[in-house]
């Protein structure tokens, strides 16, 4: 049984704090979906939990089994068993898919995956998210479309079964099909493992395949309510707007980015 | 001492450049080939001739194979409608000094470089490659890459040449150089000389540290910054293996290549 249980977390990002002391506890087999109007801290908590630099951690604490997660580097985390697929995955030319994918799975066992081994792997995942069959070849992310990008994410899920996935808007990208397909491939994956899923997404959709066991909604940076399934359907049919007046809470907007402005004519072309 | 090679037929050779000091390589005419030159342990110096007749082609691959300072002088003459692809490779905690010279001297001459080089420690790479065009309708390509850890010393100084009358002839040449460490040097010339207005030219380079959020994504699935920054490294240099013909001497220089960058470290 793997527990990452998060206390009274505050993160701050360019010394503007977004979570605002935050608790969860995540076990295996469990299924937390997490809510929250945008740009109200939950890829904010995923990225923290994983590690990311742009993220500072000011307050508070997560540890998985009782160790300390934020003294270990990322890669650490990662070998430890979190998983983090992510919402804008990079795109990294020259590296293939299968190269990065069994240099991961080594990095994290005494000798090496045999080839074997990896190449039976790797297919039945491709075949489980139904991609083609060239992935493994093909460079990491690059010149994918967004919804190969977010199976690829699951693949590689499914390749390094982690004890702790967060999955950040992994279903933003897919049509209809692919968006069975893919909570498809979690399902199997969290039976196989006994994963816990810690999942942002916006779609009831979404969670209606993956059939949370439990919900949370995040707003400025704090859960204010948590509950099961009746929680997310209520979301889905009234919005965020019910629980400002109920939690006495105030949704943080998010900022627009400020738009680039012309400046006319090139002068080296008059 | 000189060393002479003449293929008359179809040919895949490996020739290995120990104690000889000078190579003279000719293909005949229309003959089709693969060759890979191994610089090994030696003498410092290497000299390379070729020349490739009308209508032949040749995959060649130059391997500093010898954890040794080098110097290597390469000509190479390309008559008409003849077809080099080239690839350059040197991964070794060693200085190499590297002179190309291409010259395409009859109309429809190609040639196309992938280099490759791996900087580490205080040990030089310098690089002088010039691409002479003489003839109208020829192509001059080249792509470098260079990973420079700590205390490299990295230079190319390339140069597209196109005389006088080569109408509809083509130079284009890119430099990419990724630095992975600190108190390296890297220095990068790329030159057009071009007196003839009916071409196409271009050239392009870059020099820089590694992406922050790509370091982290690799991070991320439990790769060391080493590590990921071997695999980085995989990327740039890679794409010299395509000049190799022989699978199996392919794996065995991937497996070389992944060592050196440190992919296998931490485990």
């Amino acid at each position: 049984m793997t527990e990452l249980v998060i206390q009274d977390l505050h993160v701050s990002v360019e010394d503007k704090e977004i979570l605002k002391g935050l608790d969860l506890t995540v076990r295996s087999n469990e299924c937390h979906a997490l809510m929250g109007p945008n740009g109200n801290g939950k890829s904010t908590l995923l990225a923290a939990i994983m590690g990311n630099p742009k993220y500072t951690v000011t307050q508070g604490s997560i540890t998985l089994d009782g160790k300390d997660v934020l003294s270990m580097e990322v890669d650490e985390r990662s070998r430890a068993g979190l998983f983090l697929g992510m919402q804008y995955p990079s795109e990294i030319s020259g590296v293939t898919n299968s190269d990065f994918l069994r240099s991961c799975i080594n990095a994290r066992q005494e000798s090496p995956i045999s080839l074997f081994r990896f190449i039976k792997e790797m297919d039945k995942a491709i075949q489980k998210l139904e991609m083609k069959p060239d992935l493994a070849h093909r460079f990491l992310n690059d010149g994918f479309s967004g919804g190969e990008k977010k199976r690829n994410e699951i693949v590689q899920m499914m390749m390094l079964k982690p004890s702790i996935a967060m999955l950040d808007e992994i279903d933003s990208g897919l049509d209809v099909d692919a968006l069975k397909i893919v909570s498809e491939a979690i399902h199997d994956c969290q039976k196989e493992t006994g994963a816990g899923l810690l999942v942002v997404s916006h779609y009831a959709r979404f969670y209606e395949y993956l059939n949370p066991t439990h919900a949370h909604v995040l707003v400025d940076g704090k859960i204010v309510v948590s509950g099961g399934q009746e929680l997310i359907e209520k979301i889905d049919r009234q919005g965020y707007e019910w629980l400002e007046k109920e939690y006495h809470v105030s949704a943080r907007k998010q900022e627009q980015a400020s738009r680039p402005s012309s400046i006319g004519l090139c002068g080296a072309k008059r | 001492m000189i060393m002479e090679k003449r293929y008359s037929q179809p040919f895949k050779d490996t020739v290995h450049l120990g104690q000889e000091e000078t190579l003279e390589v000719q293909i005949e005419t229309g003959q089709t080939g693969s060759l890979f030159l191994s610089l090994d342990e030696g003498s410092q110096i290497k000299q390379i001739h070729i020349v490739l007749l009308s209508g032949s082609q040749c995959d060649l691959m130059v391997y500093h194979a010898h954890n040794a300072p080098a110097e290597c002088t390469c000509q190479i003459e390309i008559q008409k409608d003849a077809k080099c692809q080239m690839g350059f490779l040197d991964m070794e905690e060693a200085a190499f000094d590297f002179d190309l010279k291409v010259t395409l001297c009859q109309e429809g001459a190609y040639f196309d470089l992938l280099s490759g080089q791996l900087g580490q420690s205080t040990y030089h790479k310098h690089n002088t490659i010039e691409v002479l065009h003489l003839a109208k309708h020829t192509t001059g390509l080249m792509r470098n890459f260079a990973v420079l850890f700590d205390d490299a010393d990295y230079q190319m100084v390339a140069t597209g040449n196109i005389q006088k009358g080569c109408k509809e002839a083509q130079s284009h040449q890119t430099t990419r150089v990724l630095t992975l460490g600190k108190d390296h040097k890297a220095k990068v010339i790329p030159l057009l000389l071009i007196d003839e207005n009916d071409v196409k030219a271009s050239h392009a380079q870059t020099i820089g540290q590694p992406d922050e959020d790509q370091l982290y994504y690799l991070q991320s699935r439990g790769l060391t910054n080493r590590q990921a920054m071997g695999l980085l490294s995989i990327g740039y240099l890679l794409p010299v293996l395509e000049r190799i013909r022989d699978e199996d001497l392919k794996k065995e220089l991937q497996q070389t290549m992944e060592s050196k960058v440190g992919l296998y470290e931490d485990r």
